[in-house]
C-alpha cells in the first residue's frame, strides 16, 4: 500500500533528523569542552542539513495529508511528525548556538568548572535519543520519567547560573564569557523542554491521550 | 433537545432466507444529530438503514428479530402503521430518483397523497421544501420543467426536498453522494449539516472523510455486526477496536 510506504519513508526521515539533532548536541558540547574548533564548525554546518530535513519532512507529511487523508493511527503519526520536526529544528539551532559559543570562548579562559554543563548535556542527549527511539518503536515506556529529567535540567541550570554569577563577582574581566556559559545552560534546558514536547506528541501518537509533561519549577 | 434517542436498536438480527445479514446489532439514533454508518460492501449497513423505515418488508424471505424502536414504539410491531412510519422516516437513495414529472409535481406528490389539495398551501410547501433543500434559487423560475432536466446534484437535492415536503423527523440517506461530482457532493454535505438543526439524519457512506466531516456519531459495521459505535471524533482519531482501526486506515484483511 502506497500510504504505508510513504509513512515508512517519512518515519525514517524523522528518525534521521532526530539522530542528527542528538549528534549535533553531543558534538557541540564536546567542541566546547575540548576547544575543538573543527568540531564546532562541523556542528554549524550540520545545522543546514537539519533545516533541509525539516522542509523535506514537512513536504512529505503535507503530501500524505493531501493525498491519503489519513485516519486514526496514520493521522496521529503524520501530525506528530509535523510537530516533532519543529522541535528537532530548535534543538539543532541550540546545538549550533553552543558551537558558536565554543568558538567565542576558545580564547577567553575562565575559571568556570564544566561539570554541570557536562551533566546537563548527558541528560539532554538522553532525552533527545529517547524520543527518537520512541517515535520509531512506538514504545513510550521510556518517556514516563521525562518530567523528572526536565526537573533535573532546570536544577542544573540554576546551579550553573549561580556558579557563574559567583565567578563574575571575582573575575570581572571575563564577565562576558560567563554570560556565554549561562546561555549554554539555557540552551540545554530548552533542549529538554523541546524533548518533553516531542515526548507528549509521541504519547498522543501511540495512546491517543494528550498529557502534559512539562512542569516548570516555580519562581525560576 | 439534546441526548434524546429517536431510535433504539438492540439485539437486532435480520435474515435474508437462510443467510443472516445483521447479527446482534446495537446502536441508537440521537435526535438532531447526524449518525453515519460505515463499513465494507456487504457489511449490512444499507440493510440496517432500510430496516429503520421497514423498506425491507418488500424483500422476499426477509425476517427480523430483536429490538428496534422509534420513540419507544416497536417499528416491527404488527400494529405499526408502515405508511405513517415512512412519513416520519424518509429515505434518500444512492442514485437520484425524481419522478418523471415537473419539479413542482415531484414536491407536491407526497402532500397530495396525504390529503393536501389547497393550491396556496401546496405552493407554500413547494417553496419551503426547496428552500430547505438549498435548491429554490436554482429552480424557482422553472418549477414546471421536468425534474429530469436537472443535473444529478440538483436531482438529489430535489429528492431531499421531496422527502422534506411531508415533514419527516428522520431522514435516512443511503450513499446519497456516491453518484455525484465533488461540488454536488459538497452541497449535499452542507445541506445535511444544515438539516441537522431540524431533522435527525442517518447516513450510510463509503466515504470515510465524509462521515468524519459531517457526522456526530459513527458506527462501523463488519459482516453483519456493529463492531464499534461511538462519537465520530473518537472513531476517526483513536478507535477502540482494532478492526475499526484497520478498516479506517485502509489496512483491511
Amino acid at each position: 500500500m502506497r500510504l504505508s510506504r510513504d509513512i515508512k519513508s517519512m518515519t525514517a526521515s524523522v528518525t534521521e533528523m532526530g539522530e542528527l539533532a542528538a549528534e549535533m548536541l553531543e558534538k557541540s558540547v564536546a567542541a566546547l569542552v575540548n576547544s575543538d574548533m573543527a568540531l564546532a564548525e562541523e556542528v554549524k554546518k550540520k545545522y543546514d542539513h537539519i533545516a533541509f530535513l525539516e522542509a523535506l519532512i514537512e513536504d512529505e507529511a503535507l503530501r500524505i495529508l493531501i493525498l491519503y487523508q489519513p485516519m486514526a493511527s496514520d493521522m496521529r503519526l503524520t501530525a506528530t511528525a509535523l510537530k516533532t520536526i519543529t522541535y528537532l529544528e530548535r534543538i539543532g539551532k541550540y546545538s549550533k548556538n553552543i558551537a558558536k559559543a565554543a568558538i567565542y570562548l576558545k580564547d577567553r579562559p575562565t575559571t568556570f568548572r564544566m561539570e554541570e554543563v557536562y551533566a546537563m548535556c548527558d541528560v539532554a542527549v538522553e532525552m533527545v535519543r529517547g524520543v527518537v527511539t520512541a517515535f520509531e518503536s512506538k514504545d513510550i515506556s521510556s518517556l514516563e520519567n521525562y518530567g523528572k529529567l526536565d526537573d533535573k535540567l532546570d536544577h542544573y541550570r540554576v546551579t550553573v547560573i549561580d556558579g557563574n554569577i559567583a565567578h563574575m563577582r571575582v573575575d570581572t574581566a571575563a564577565i562576558e564569557a560567563y554570560t556565554y556559559y549561562i546561555s549554554i545552560a539555557k540552551y540545554l534546558e530548552r533542549v529538554g523542554d523541546n524533548a518533553c514536547k516531542i515526548a507528549e506528541k509521541i504519547i498522543y501518537m501511540v495512546s491517543g491521550k494528550r498529557i502534559e509533561i512539562d512542569r516548570p519549577l516555580r519562581g525560576l | 433537545m439534546e441526548d434524546i434517542n429517536v431510535m433504539d436498536i438492540e439485539g437486532f438480527n435480520l435474515w435474508y432466507g437462510e443467510k443472516q445479514a445483521l447479527i446482534d446489532v446495537k446502536m441508537n439514533v440521537r435526535k438532531n444529530r447526524i449518525t453515519a454508518l460505515i463499513g465494507p460492501s456487504g457489511c449490512g449497513k444499507s440493510t440496517l438503514l432500510r430496516c429503520m423505515n421497514r423498506m425491507n418488508d418488500l424483500v422476499d424471505g426477509c425476517r427480523v428479530e430483536g429490538k428496534m424502536t422509534y420513540h419507544g414504539q416497536d417499528i416491527y410491531a404488527k400494529t405499526t402503521d408502515v405508511m405513517a412510519l415512512r412519513k416520519k422516516i424518509g429515505m434518500i437513495f444512492q442514485k437520484p430518483n425524481p419522478f418523471p414529472m415537473s419539479i413542482r409535481d415531484n414536491i407536491t406528490y407526497g402532500p397530495k397523497i396525504h390529503g393536501i389539495t389547497k393550491p396556496s398551501e401546496l405552493d407554500e410547501i413547494v417553496e419551503r421544501s426547496l428552500v430547505r433543500a438549498a435548491l429554490w434559487d436554482e429552480v424557482k423560475d422553472r418549477l414546471d420543467q421536468s425534474a429530469l432536466s436537472l443535473s444529478g446534484g440538483q436531482q438529489q437535492r430535489l429528492c431531499i426536498a421531496r422527502t422534506l415536503s411531508i415533514n419527516p423527523e428522520v431522514i435516512l440517506m443511503d450513499e446519497p453522494t456516491s453518484a455525484l461530482d465533488p461540488i454536488a457532493t459538497s452541497k449535499i454535505e452542507d445541506l445535511a449539516v444544515e438539516l441537522e438543526k431540524d431533522y435527525t439524519v442517518v447516513i450510510v457512506t463509503h466515504n470515510m472523510q465524509q462521515a468524519a466531516r459531517i457526522s456526530d456519531y459513527t458506527g462501523f459495521m463488519y459482516i453483519g455486526r456493529m463492531v464499534e459505535f461511538d462519537d465520530t471524533a473518537k472513531i476517526f482519531n483513536k478507535p477502540s477496536d482494532d478492526l475499526t482501526e484497520r478498516y479506517i486506515t485502509g489496512r483491511f484483511g
